[in-house]
């Protein structure tokens, strides 16, 4: 069973996606912050993250970069899910290595669960959803 | 006294442009949060609902849509019609900026059971434009397209140079303007008759919106259109 790793600050969005990727067979761990995130992505390496980019403590920013420039992690599939919507944040993220974006508001929640199972079904390659 | 000033002005900008990013970010956190929720009631995965719960369930989500879209409106009018995001001139190469906006728009012709289609035949065909303006005023008329179309028909986008100008347009064989009301289509709020039965929450903004943002970047709109057979949207841009 592939594991996700959900880091995402608001309570609601995180019990809701947590629903949605157990119920589509996944195993899920959560964070609450860009800290939480570092120590369980050491803890238990996640097979993909589910990134929000405002978080408290460290941002969704500081992980990615500490993900993507680990040898360990580095190849961990990102998709970021934020509600910064502006071209500069969507470019920054994708440059720092993030394999996809979503602004939550734009997008049903099952349309990030496919994406996901694109991804951890290696039928993906890395495209921003604006 | 002058530097003074404008040290304030800078001043009053910095803070309007970062209590605008903090507003819309918390706007469209309960939103997503909202729409994310009543997606999972729908897909029943709590429990069963029955007939009178899904048609609530359906009408919060076109609620909660209609308040997006909003936010999105409001957002492109402060960021670039009020003056908080610089206007860019940048290369864009046509082809490829078409491949990724029909590749965006795909999910929502899906739904709408819409074919897109892109009518571009020079591959080599750019422009010099602030690309993000480009990409809002093309997808919202690819959007309303797509939205408006009869089902099982197609969306054409296309671009063509013409004497000085690319003259970009998108076409929909759905339901029109009527001709009494195209005058009208531009004015904030303002939707047509027949808009309103197929799309009961659209806010009234995006073409305005749309409108006013061509006219920032040295662009204008204009439309033909025939109720009950179609409409085609062009934006024209300088090539100079």
């Amino acid at each position: 069973m592939s594991r996700i790793l959900i880091v995402e600050d608001e309570d609601f969005l995180r019990q809701v996606m947590e629903d949605n990727f157990i119920s589509a067979g996944y195993a899920v761990d959560l964070a609450t912050d860009g800290e939480e995130a570092m120590e369980q992505i050491s803890h238990k390496k996640p097979d993909l993250i589910l990134l929000d980019l405002l978080l408290p403590k460290k941002d969704g920013f500081y992980v990615l970069e500490e993900v993507k420039k680990s040898s360990e992690w580095g190849l961990i599939p990102i998709i970021v899910l934020s509600n910064l919507g502006q071209d500069t944040e969507i470019k920054k993220a994708l440059e720092m290595g993030a394999n996809d974006y979503f602004v939550k508001s734009q997008h049903p929640i099952q349309e990030v669960v496919e994406r996901v199972k694109d991804f951890l079904e290696g039928r993906s390659a890395a495209k921003k959803r604006v | 006294m002058a530097l003074k000033q404008n040290k304030n002005e800078e001043e009053v900008n910095r803070l309007r442009d970062d209590l605008w990013s903090v507003v819309s970010h918390k706007l469209r956190t309960p939103l997503s949060g909202a729409k994310w929720l009543v997606e999972t009631m729908q897909n029943e995965t709590p429990g069963i609902l029955n007939e009178k719960q899904k048609a609530y369930m359906d009408d919060i989500h076109k609620t909660i849509d209609q308040a997006v879209a909003l936010v999105f409106d409001l957002s492109h009018m402060v960021r670039f019609l009020g003056g908080m995001a610089p206007i860019k001139k940048e290369p864009v190469m046509i082809a490829e900026f078409f491949d990724n906006l029909l590749s965006e728009a795909k999910i929502v012709a899906a739904k709408y059971k819409v074919a897109l289609q892109n009518g571009l035949q020079d591959g080599a065909l750019k422009i010099e434009t602030d690309s993000e303006i480009l990409k809002i005023i093309l997808r919202g008329m690819l959007d309303n397209a797509i939205e408006y179309s009869l089902l099982d028909k197609e969306v054409r986008l296309d671009a063509k140079k013409d004497a000085d100008a690319i003259i970009f347009s998108v076409k929909d064989l759905g339901v029109g303007i009527p001709k009494n009301e195209q005058d009208q289509i531009f004015q904030r709020f303002f939707r047509a008759s027949n808009a309103k039965k197929q799309k009961s929450n659209g806010t009234g903004l995006d073409l305005y919106v749309m409108k006013s943002l061509a006219e920032k970047i040295g662009g204008k709109i204009y439309f033909e259109s025939e109720e009950g057979k179609g409409s085609v949207f062009y934006l024209s841009i300088s090539a100079v």
